[in-house]
């Protein structure tokens, strides 16, 4: 049988191909969005990658909650208001009279079978792994319309975690994950040709007011220059995740996502585990230099590992100067004390995660060799470097190139991953570990703006006194909109395009 | 009989050669490390690493999963796919027609302008014809595919609206992929069409027909293309083998979703199951184009009958 669907293809494929000519002028009430990648799952419980979550969040499927970026504020989604009613227990009033494309209605039930589905492990989830860190939620229907979730930890920012927390219908497999995702949203997916486009189309069920667009196309273009010359010719009507080489292309747009670009080094391991090796790490690097000549200045320098749209920025951290003279004489006093700095090292580059991350990573072990280390890099795909980044393994210490994102949008995201000593991603030093985990501890315990403060300590702390990790920039994101439509771009728009923002000019 | 024979000796080599390639890019596969860092959380614990690894057969021995491997796909049973949950052939399938298309296309578009090409040139050799047909196929087939696939999107589509930049869809999208993978096929072929057509237009049949005052195109392509076929024929087959293999650039940039795509991702997710299916689909595929090519020499030419 595969062999006769693979010639009922072979036919169908040259029928198109001799067919007229398609995707002529798009109609006037239809959009096409070029993207670089394919959702791989396209799935509401995937929305914490930002393929998924482009498309689906917002547009296919809502959340409990939703979130404005311009005023980091949380407001009502498919909740309409909530409360914590203990330190682990929030409660949910959800809207009535709302029904997912299929047109099955929403109720509490459906949102706790649907979240239940998200903290699934056999469907692994990023919601689960990313938004939620390894947070489990049990969530409860109490009611129609009220929904209790309980969190195997105290959260106080679980309003916001919930932005995440996109609904599906029922009738969604439960045990893996679907290609046919169904939710409550303006839109619902009429079409999937896997590896070419996803097509939106207005749902006949949404509640609010009808969408002006009536069909949205994203289509997969891996090469950044094909997406810039589809919004050029006019067969595209945005081109996202563009470098920075498009920004002064007519109709760019430029924003400052939530991004950071980093050096971790292996703080654990000989000769990182010295605080002067790390010190003089900081002081080697040329960031103003690195940014003009790799990123034509659409990059700022980076001083801690968020940005200053996440809660908790501290803006009084001053970036290492570059003074590459006290970084060769902390490099050699760390060598007269017996440390090895000569033993090879590499900087692990991970192909394509990192803007210019080859350029990048070249500069950085050339400036790192100057003061006296030796450093090599090595680019690999994602499966080793993921290794590196969890596993450590003890032949392969040194240093990592990674671009920390902190789509959540609040400090505790980032602190989880990167800083928490119990976490194997972390590398704080043996010798600042308690110190961290209690500032850690005061952060999360914190409120509005104690906690803020807090989190701002604990950045400091982590920037000057720890300094697991080197702060090299953080770049701004770049896309193309075409003359048919205008949009606003805001920090988050790499994640997130609600299509109610993109207006078709008149 | 003689046909049953070519057939049943290629059909014997290629079962060894298949049997060799399965083999070994099912353990290279599995050397790149464990699907579950891939597949599971970014800080999964090593328990749930476990878990997964034994759902999915990768806790076993790697000739164990070898053994069960093989005897899936007696039953035409080559796994699941892990990035897709769907059989793995289902999605070889989805994406082989595309690149055969590609393939089929790009020969054909090749074939006929090498045999003209390669012939005309041949008629005259050293003329400005010839010196000029030989500089242009040569610079053609030395460009990298990268860079001429933007430059004739900047030039066919943003420059002269003529064509659409990408993506699959009626036959104007074909051109510009066609056309670049068409390059470096028409660079050789046309060398060896050339070559091939000037040993056969010295032969003395030829200048026994030239003497009978049959004219120079007829002589082209009625005398001489039938002999000087069996090498561009050779030539096909192995340019054939070579785009199946080799169109992951043109399928990113032009957006086309076939099986270089496929592959590259598919390698890159740790998704074996898919590998492998397709690596057998691609491998096959070329044992039956081998097949073919054997069987046409022995229709152009009956000798190799004998």
């Amino acid at each position: 049988m595969p062999i006769v669907r693979f010639w009922v293809a072979v036919i169908s494929v040259c029928c198109v191909a001799l067919g007229p000519p398609l995707a002529q002028a798009a109609a006037n009430s239809t959009i096409t969005i070029a993207v670089p990648e394919e959702p791989a799952p396209f799935d509401t419980c995937a929305v914490g990658t930002i393929a998924a979550s482009r498309i689906l969040l917002n547009n296919v499927a809502d959340a409990i909650t939703a979130y404005i970026p311009e005023t980091n504020a949380v407001v009502p989604s498919l909740a309409t208001s909530w409360k914590q009613t203990s330190p682990a227990t929030w409660e949910f009033n959800l809207r009535s009279g709302v029904r997912f494309s299929d047109g099955t209605p929403f109720n509490a039930a459906a949102a706790a079978t649907s979240i239940k589905r998200t903290f699934n492990h056999a469907l692994n989830c990023s919601v689960a792994s990313q938004i939620f860190a390894g947070e489990q939620v049990v969530p409860e229907a109490i009611g129609n319309t009220r929904l209790r979730l309980t969190t195997s930890r105290p959260d106080p920012i679980l309003p916001l975690r919930a932005t995440f927390l996109a609904i599906s219908a029922p009738s969604t497999e439960s045990d893996r994950n679907t290609e046919h995702p169904i939710g409550t949203g303006a839109y619902k997916v009429d079409n999937w040709a896997h590896g070419t486009s996803i097509t939106l189309v207005p749902n006949p069920f949404f509640n609010g007011p009808k969408p002006k667009i009536t069909q949205v196309t994203y289509v997969f273009r891996p090469e950044a220059r094909v997406r810039v010359d589809m919004v050029n010719t006019g067969e595209a009507d945005m081109a996202l995740s563009l470098p920075p080489e498009f920004a002064s292309q007519k109709g760019a747009l430029q924003f400052d996502p939530p991004e950071v670009i980093l050096l971790r080094m292996d703080a654990l391991t000989a000769p990182f585990n010295d605080k002067r090796v790390r010190q003089g790490v900081l002081s080697a690097i040329d960031r103003p230099g690195l940014i003009k000549a790799l990123y034509g200045g659409n990059a700022s320098v980076a001083t801690q590992a968020i940005t200053r749209n996440v809660p908790g920025f501290n803006p009084h951290i001053v970036p290492p100067r570059y003074d590459p003279a006290l970084a060769k004489k902390l490099i050699a006093e760390a060598k007269a004390s017996g440390v090895p700095v000569d033993k090879p090292m590499k900087i692990y580059n991970r192909a394509g995660l990192v803007l210019n991350g080859q350029q990048l990573a070249e500069a950085l072990a050339e400036e790192l060799d100057a003061v006296g280390l030796n450093v090599s890099v090595d680019t690999m795909d994602v499966a080793p470097w993921v290794e590196i980044l969890f596993s450590h393994p003890a032949d392969r210490s040194g240093l990592l190139l990674e671009d920390h994102a902190n789509n959540l949008g609040d400090p505790s995201l980032t602190v989880d991953a990167r800083f928490d000593p119990r976490r194997t991603r972390s590398q704080v030093p043996k010798e600042d570990q308690s110190t961290v985990a209690n500032l850690i501890r005061l952060a999360e315990n914190g409120r509005g703006e104690q906690r803020t403060a807090l989190f701002q300590k604990l950045f400091a702390f982590m920037a000057t006194d720890a300094t697991q990790d080197a702060y090299i920039a953080a770049a701004r994101s770049t896309m193309l909109v075409g003359p048919r439509v205008s949009y606003k771009p805001n920090w988050r728009s790499n994640q997130l395009i609600p299509l109610a923002n993109v207006h078709l000019r008149q | 009989m003689a046909i049953f024979a070519i057939v049943g000796r290629r059909l014997g080599q290629s079962l060894l050669s298949l049997l060799f390639l399965v083999t070994a890019v099912f353990f290279i596969a599995r050397m790149t490390g464990d699907p579950g860092q891939l597949y599971l959380p970014l800080d999964a614990t090593p328990e749930a690493v476990a878990q997964f690894d034994k759902a999915h057969g990768f806790d076993q021995p790697a000739y164990r999963q070898f053994e069960r491997y093989a005897a899936g796909i007696v039953h035409l049973d080559f796994g699941q796919s892990l990035r897709r949950e769907a059989p793995a052939l289902d999605v070889v399938f989805e994406a082989f027609p595309t690149t055969v298309v590609l393939v089929v296309a790009t020969e054909l578009v090749a074939l006929v302008f090498s045999v003209v090409a390669g012939s005309l040139m041949a008629l005259r050799p050293g003329s400005l014809l010839d010196r000029a047909g030989t500089v242009l196929v040569v610079a053609g087939a030395s460009l990298p595919d990268f860079w001429v696939a933007l430059m004739a999107i900047l030039v066919f589509s943003v420059s002269l609206h003529v064509l659409p930049t990408s993506g699959p869809g009626g036959i104007l999208h074909w051109i510009m992929p066609v056309g670049v993978l068409s390059l470096r096929a028409v660079g050789s072929l046309t060398q060896v069409v050339r070559g091939s057509t000037m040993e056969i237009l010295a032969s003395p049949y030829i200048e026994a027909a030239r003497g009978r005052g049959v004219g120079n195109i007829r002589i082209l392509f009625f005398h001489s293309l039938r002999n000087a076929a069996i090498p561009v024929i050779t030539l096909v087959g192995i340019q054939v083998a070579g785009i199946l293999n080799g169109t992951v650039i043109v399928e990113t940039i032009f957006g086309l979703p076939g099986i270089g795509r496929l592959l590259v991702t598919s390698i890159l997710g740790r998704d074996f199951a898919v590998v492998e299916a397709t690596v057998i689909v691609v491998a096959l595929t070329i044992f039956a184009v081998n097949i073919v090519i054997d069987l046409s020499y022995s229709a152009i030419d009956p000798r190799v009958r004998a």
